[in-house]
């Protein structure tokens, strides 16, 4: 639970300092620079005939505000270039250029080309007592030499700093300092060191009056002391108090206020149940309480994962205090969802298995509690494998360390279960075979019910799979009978020595065909695509007919055809069924086929197909005349495909025929109304 | 006298194109035709025509492998293909001019009309179609936009939306440039189908990447990173959400 918020203390002190962003720079030719506009503007800006100073400030500008580092470095040097004559505003400009030059290396851990860099605009600072970026760029010496692991060098150049710093009087820089250096140290577990240090930015802070400087010292201060000795831990506790009224009366409800105010309250609660284990007292558990509660709450809202866990953590601590141990347990479980996340790295698993490990231990499941422990020394020696500051032989000797204590855990772990399993044996044998009997017995029911979800399961798969396969097949169905009747019609055109009309119809064929081929693909597709096909079949029908009948498609305007969809080819077998039975047997006047489309109370679209054909009762009569047993494939078809369609939940396609006539009873034709609800 | 060439592995393919511009383009010679890729590149190399009708699926290769051959290529090409849902996305991408098989009399005019157009336009010799076409096939990530200047490459992820405007499309990309394309939101709503893009209305085709926040109401609407709030459709509302997630 050691966590550094070193990162958020480099980030103030930077400021100063020219500080590029990094977002990860995908590399390559995809990659966009997001400020790509203000380096265009800034490099149109250069004219060929453009002062020097001019080129250099503006290639520096770019250099600083550039996302990707190649081309950061690039124009840093081209800055360079244009930086030749000495007089004191190109010195400003080369000092920033090789603190963009530094600060790109030290990006790409190549901290020692970084130091160069750091050293050259150090250099400049100091000819120009410019004594505040000079300590700015000893800060960021040392940061260099940190990451190179030379210990040292880091507090050499941090001290140096500081001593610049005290001499110009910056408090609140002098603070920032000091707890940066107090991070340091307390990184590397030199508690006291970092103490000490603390110590130091909060008399600053005290001396300048800055509330809320004191209350994060007397956070960092409390937080380390907590870690840092059992006997400190009243100290501890009293400074987390002090840091924690100081936010609650004076911090503001800015993010970064907040983000303070909360560490402060998880540091507390953290320190409250370390006194509770130390003394068993449980008023210190129950301040604990409180206190996590408002930080989880907190950090779950902002979505900080590490500090979200650290402080649940602690409610475990909490629960493990008043031997909750199951309560424990499931709180556990719990939060096993939030290490799949990203930023949850190996020491996060350590952490968790670690809790594991302790709870099963508690609950005397020592089988759970071996398997954790083995979890929690894999990670353990993961993370320091990974760990920069650790050299490579280090980590060897802390691994073999580790590798005894695995063993040595193993051993008592091992030899407590064996105890265990005796008393049971001696003590309880009978209450064992009574346990083992229900088991038996349960197991047996268990898989009788499992055996029959997953029959069902299956069975209803299998069910769905050939329904869509049946579905998909239906979807192609085009009536064989237009198909064949379609190409007979451009055999008729050839025969009849019309290649133009031959090629025409053959067109519109090959592009219905196109779209049902496309269309079967799909489930649904848009009303516009549907009412396409409609009336390309429409014009092949029209023509293979002769002309005899016309056609209009009207939708009203309510309806967005682009955005509505509808099962492809559910409409059409109706329009087959107006041609073949109602229009093609019409003896007066002109056939007419009207397809309407409109909006139900903007929940189901209505279609209405109607036709001025003969009626359904002649055309039975017509059909029983000629002695043919028609049955139309289309509408057996699309029969099937209603019913499937509205055997899925909510679907509710409808459609009624209606013979429509005049007063006297004479037929005027026929109205199919589909009612198709809309997603 | 225009010069054409056709470059069909069938021969029907060869002489429909043939017959319809004897019938249609009198001001129009075929000055050769090709019935493999290995044939098409001998003769493309020899002769230099100006319109190409090039198939896609051929015996020993496709119309693409072909134009890989001829990296020094001067002529404009109208693709002629069958059923090839990939090559016809590709051609769609890079605004390509292509017809289908059987071709339409009257397709094949516009598509030839067209040609023919732009040879009266002051253009480069080498047409950057193909060059997009060829170096993109398997990417997808530019598409070319007819406008009235000539045809404009863009990346497609830096779309933020499109706009319907009668039967013409306005784009709006991230810098915030605005090009008006001469082709109906439709077109692109199917060639941007898997990348990202929903239709939320029947004017507006947006990038869902650039979506910066939703706003309840009926169907709602977004406002996208570039500051414009977009309507959403009643029923594009979940669709919409499913795909934010």
């Amino acid at each position: 639970m050691k966590k550094l918020f070193l990162p958020l203390i480099i980030a103030v002190i930077l400021q100063i300092l020219p500080q590029l962003t990094f977002p990860q720079a995908s590399e390559g030719e995809n990659f966009v620079d997001p400020n790509q506009s203000r380096i265009d503007s800034l490099l149109n800006a250069i004219k060929p005939d453009s002062p020097d100073s001019v080129k250099a400030w503006n290639y520096s500008r770019v250099a600083n505000i550039t996302c990707d580092l190649d081309t950061s470095l690039k124009y840093s040097f081209l800055s360079l270039d244009y930086c030749n004559e000495t007089y004191s505003e190109l010195d400003n400009i080369r000092a920033y250029n090789y603190n963009i030059i530094a600060f790109a290396y030290y990006m790409r851990d190549e901290s020692r080309k970084a130091l160069q860099y750091r050293f050259k605009s150090a250099a400049i600072y100091n000819k120009v007592s410019d004594k505040r970026r000079e300590a700015a760029t000893f800060i960021h010496v040392g940061n260099c030499y940190l990451d190179l692991n030379i210990k040292d060098s880091v507090f050499y150049y941090y001290n140096k700093a500081i001593l610049t710093l005290i001499e110009i009087q910056d408090t609140a820089f002098i603070i920032d300092a000091y707890n940066n250096l107090g991070q340091i140290y307390y990184s590397m577990a030199l508690y006291d060191n970092a103490t000490e240090n603390y110590q130091k930015a909060l008399d600053y802070s005290v001396a300048s009056k800055d509330m809320l400087n004191m209350a994060s010292c007397y956070c960092y201060l409390g937080t380390t002391m907590s870690f840092q000795s059992d006997t400190l831990i009243d100290l501890a506790i009293a400074n987390l108090v002090k840091s924690v009224n100081l936010f609650e009366t004076k911090g503001s409800l800015r993010h970064y206020d907040l983000e303070k105010k909360h560490f402060a309250y998880m540091s507390l609660a953290q320190a409250y149940i370390k006194k509770a284990k130390l003394t068993g007292a449980k008023t210190y558990a129950d301040s604990c309480r409180i206190f996590v509660e408002k930080a989880a709450n907190y950090y779950k809202s902002v979505g900080s994962v590490n500090n979200y866990l650290n402080s649940r953590y602690c409610y475990v601590d909490y629960l493990i205090f008043y031997k909750r141990y199951s309560d424990a347990l499931a709180e556990l479980m719990n939060l096993e969802k939030y290490m799949q996340t990203e930023d949850h790295l190996v020491n996060g698993y350590q952490v968790y298995y670690n809790y594991l490990y302790e709870v099963y231990s508690h609950l005397g499941d020592y089988k759970n509690a071996l398997k954790y422990h083995e979890k929690y020394m894999e990670y353990k020696m993961a993370y320091v494998n990974d760990s920069t500051l650790n050299t490579i032989k280090d980590a060897e000797v802390e691994r073999a360390h580790m590798l005894d204590s695995v063993n040595h855990h193993y051993e008592t772990l091992r030899i407590e279960a064996e105890h265990q399993n005796e008393l049971l044996q001696t003590k309880v044998r009978t209450r064992v075979i009574t346990i083992v009997a229900i088991l038996l017995i349960l197991v047996g029911v268990i898989m009788f019910f499992f055996y029959k979800a997953t029959k069902e399961n299956e069975e209803n798969k299998l069910r769905n799979k050939a329904l869509e396969t049946e579905r998909s097949l239906l979807r192609t169905q085009m009536n064989p009978h237009f198909i064949f009747n379609a190409l007979n019609s451009v055999q008729n055109y050839i025969i009849s020595n019309n290649a133009q009309e031959a090629v025409r119809f053959l067109s519109k064929f090959a592009k219905l065909m196109r779209m049902i081929l496309n269309n079967s693909m799909v489930q649904m597709v848009t009303l516009s695509d549907e009412l396409q096909s409609l009336s390309l079949y429409l014009d092949l029908e029209r023509a293979r007919f002769g002309n005899k009948f016309s056609y209009s498609i009207d939708v009203s305007d309510e309806v967005e055809e682009d955005i509505v969809s509808v099962p492809p080819m559910l409409i059409q077998p109706f329009i087959e069924n107006a041609i073949i039975h109602g229009l093609m047997h019409k003896t007066d006047g002109e056939g007419l086929i009207t397809v309407s489309i409109s909006e139900n109370d903007r929940d189901s679209l209505v279609c209405r197909i109607t036709d001025n054909g003969i009626g359904r009762k002649a055309a039975a009569e017509v059909e029983k005349n000629v002695g043919r047993k028609h049955k139309s494939v289309g509408m057996q078809l699309t029969r099937d495909r209603l019913r499937d369609l509205n055997s899925e939940a909510n679907a509710k396609l409808s459609c009624v025929i209606d013979d429509l006539e005049d007063e006297a009873g004479h037929a005027l034709g026929t109205r199919v109304t589909i009612v198709i609800p809309m997603v | 006298m225009i010069k054409a060439a056709i470059i069909d592995d069938e021969d029907s393919g060869r002489n429909v194109i043939r017959q319809y511009l004897s019938l249609y383009f009198t001001d129009i010679e075929v000055i050769g035709e090709a019935s493999s890729v290995k044939s098409g590149v001998k003769l493309l190399s020899k002769q230099t025509p100006d319109i190409v009708f090039l198939d896609i699926q051929m015996q020993d290769g496709t119309g693409f492998n072909l134009l890989e051959l001829l990296p020094q290529r001067s002529f404009k090409v109208i693709f002629v293909t069958s059923f090839d849902q990939f090559a016809l996305k590709a051609i769609k991408y890079s605004a390509a001019d292509y017809l289908l098989k059987p071709v339409d009399p009257d397709m094949f005019v516009d598509a030839v009309e067209k040609v023919k157009t732009d040879f009266e336009k002051p253009a480069p010799a080498k047409d950057a179609r193909i060059d997009e076409l060829l170096t993109n096939i398997n990417s997808f990530s530019k598409i070319g936009l007819p406008t009235n200047d000539g045809i404009q490459f863009v990346k497609v992820d830096d779309v933020v939306r499109c706009e319907a405007d009668g039967a013409y499309t306005v784009f709006i990309l991230e810098n915030g440039q605005r090009i008006m394309v001469s082709k109906s939101l439709k077109t692109y709503e199917e060639l941007f189908a898997d990348r990202k893009f929903l239709r939320v209305h029947k004017s507006y085709l947006i990038n869902t990447r650039y979506v910066e926040k939703y706003i309840n109401g009926d169907g709602g609407s977004v406002v996208m990173t570039d500051g414009a709030t977009v309507e959403v459709s009643r029923r594009k509302k979940d669709e919409l959400l499913n795909m934010m997630l």
